[in-house]
This record gives C-alpha cells, sequence and structure tokens, in this order.
C-alpha cells in the first residue's frame, strides 16, 4: 500500500527499528522534566476531583470548557499556562503548585527535642524516642 | 502460422505483517511492516521521518506517558471526520497537535497499533497524500481485525499481542 516500484530504497526494518528505539532510548531531560511536571499537575486535578465527588463533566462546567479538553489535562498532555493553573488554584481554594522554597515555607516543620545522658560516661548512652516517634531509635556513642 | 508472442508477467506483492516497537509497563507500541520485493518499510518509520523534532518528541511525550503512567487510555487519542463513517471510525489519531496525523488503531489498555500519518494540510485531508495513508491505515485496521477474529493474533499471558513468525496480514 505504501511501497512500489518507484518507492525509493529504504534501510532494513531492523536498522528502521533500531533508530526508533534509540530515539526512545535517548536521554532528553528537558522531555523528562515536562513528563514529570504534566503528570504531576493531572494528578493533582484528579486528586481534588476525587475529594470533592466531581465529574469531569462539573470541572469543564466549571471552568467554562468542554469535557473533551478536561479529559486530555488529565491524561498529562497538556501544556498549562500560569493563567489556567491559577484558574484552577482560585477554583480549588489552594495552590495546585509550589516552587520548591515556598513548599519548604509552607511545610517544613521543626522538632525540639532535648536529650539527657543519664547513664555513666564510660557506657554507650541510649535514647528512645516516646511512643509517636517510633520505631526510630538513637544510639549516642562517646566521640572519640 | 502466425507468430504469437510469450509473455510471462511476475507480479510482485506487497506483503505486510507485524513488527513489535516499544513495550513498557503499561503498554505495548506496535507497527506494520510492508516488503515489497527486497524493499522494507516499517509504517511507523515513514511517519517519523516525515515530522519535525519537536513533534517527535511530543510523540514520544505521548508514547511515554501512556507506556509508563496511564495506560492507552481513548483520550490520548481523536477521530477524523464523520463520527459515523464506519469503519474508518476504528481508526484514531494520536491527540498531540494540530495538524499532526499518527493514525492508530488502539486495541485496548495496553496494546495499541501505530501507522503511518503526517501533517495535515489546511484543505480537507480529501484530496492530500494524507488520505491515501488514512485509507491504508484503515483497511489495514480491518485486516488486523480479521487476523486477530482468527486467532492468528492472539494475547500473550501480560495480554499483550502476540503472533507467529509467519504472519502475513
Amino acid at each position: 500500500m505504501l511501497l512500489n516500484e518507484k518507492s525509493p530504497k529504504y534501510p532494513s526494518a531492523e536498522e528502521q527499528l533500531r533508530e526508533l528505539q534509540a530515539f526512545m532510548n535517548e536521554e532528553d531531560p528537558e522531555l523528562d522534566y515536562l513528563i514529570q511536571f504534566s503528570i504531576g499537575i493531572a494528578d493533582e486535578i484528579e486528586g481534588e476531583l476525587k475529594r470533592r465527588g466531581w465529574t469531569q463533566k462539573q470541572l469543564a462546567k466549571a471552568l467554562g470548557k468542554k469535557e473533551p479538553e478536561i479529559s486530555r489535562w488529565l491524561n498529562g498532555m497538556h501544556n498549562f499556562t500560569l493563567k489556567s493553573l491559577a484558574k484552577l488554584s482560585a477554583l480549588f481554594g489552594r495552590p495546585l503548585i509550589y516552587t520548591p522554597t515556598k513548599a519548604e515555607e509552607e511545610f517544613t516543620r521543626y522538632v525540639y527535642m532535648k536529650i539527657t545522658q543519664e547513664q555513666a560516661p564510660e557506657k554507650p548512652a541510649t535514647f528512645e524516642h516516646q511512643k509517636e516517634y517510633q520505631p526510630a531509635r538513637l544510639t549516642l556513642k562517646q566521640a572519640g | 502460422m502466425q507468430k504469437r508472442e510469450i509473455g510471462i508477467t511476475f507480479v510482485m506483492e506487497n506483503r505486510f505483517t507485524l513488527v513489535k516497537l516499544f513495550e513498557f509497563e503499561k503498554v505495548s507500541f506496535y507497527t506494520v511492516k510492508e516488503c515489497y520485493g527486497d524493499n522494507e518499510l516499517l509504517w511507523y518509520d515513514d511517519f517519523f521521518k516525515k515530522i519535525t523534532y519537536e513533534d517527535k518528541r511530543e510523540i514520544k511525550r505521548m508514547l511515554i506517558i501512556m507506556g509508563k503512567y496511564k495506560g492507552a487510555q481513548p483520550s490520548f487519542f481523536r477521530h477524523e471526520g464523520r463520527a459515523d463513517a464506519l469503519p474508518s471510525r476504528k481508526v484514531s489519531f494520536a491527540n498531540v497537535s494540530g495538524n499532526l496525523r499518527l493514525y492508530c488503531l488502539r486495541i485496548d489498555e495496553r496494546n495499541v497499533i501505530l501507522f503511518s500519518g503526517g501533517y495535515k494540510d489546511a484543505r480537507t485531508a480529501q484530496d492530500s497524500q494524507i488520505s491515501m495513508l488514512f485509507h491504508a491505515a484503515v483497511r489495514m485496521a480491518g485486516r488486523i481485525d480479521e487476523a486477530l477474529n482468527e486467532n492468528r493474533i492472539y494475547f500473550d499471558d501480560n495480554d499483550r499481542l502476540s503472533w507467529d513468525d509467519d504472519l502475513i496480514l
């Protein structure tokens, strides 16, 4: 159907296959990030829909979009603009994405612990966390 | 005595089979291998050679997202033209960018056959090269369907397509 006597001579099918697979396996950090971001955002929207018990149709209606467009948002092939991410965040009442610095500010919690060594210095002192921190266990060793 | 010319005409036939292109955790992708004499062509390669580098990366993005994360969900595919145009309805195209057409046969969530394609021009597809490729895809989809019904193409234990070495479509 695609080949006839006028067709140019192609490399062997094995060679064509090798080249296609090589392109697929080629390292492409930019594409990796693009996939990571688009899947991350798609999962985030999907999670929010589940939490709210919303269908894609309801989200489409809330945003004035068509349902197939929302399906594409959720399959990870959509290139979101900052404007559309802001619109979604406003609709959900929470940021849909965070930059690393903002995330650190928002989510880092500091825990202050006071450790008292009660055992004789020549023996290794041990400290066991309280129940809520288990199963972590710290062993303090003497320096030197 | 009348002299008669005796000629033997050898008609070369195009032969078709399937080739596995890429295998991912969630989806396997295949294409058609066409042979004409000793000339061979993978249909997906025919498509791949015609498109820009940026579109190659978009296609790669889509295949990885399907293959590793989402499976071959219907939302990755669109249909050409009239919704009632059966059996061409079976053949869809990858929903990547405006006028790019990679014709596909989505067998199920785990198996997708990639045909050829290219750029659809501004006019209707009817009078362009892309129309020929679409109709070739539709005819091949019919043959693949037939082979599936006759169990010449079957599903292995991992629900991926399988066939014997001598498969001719």
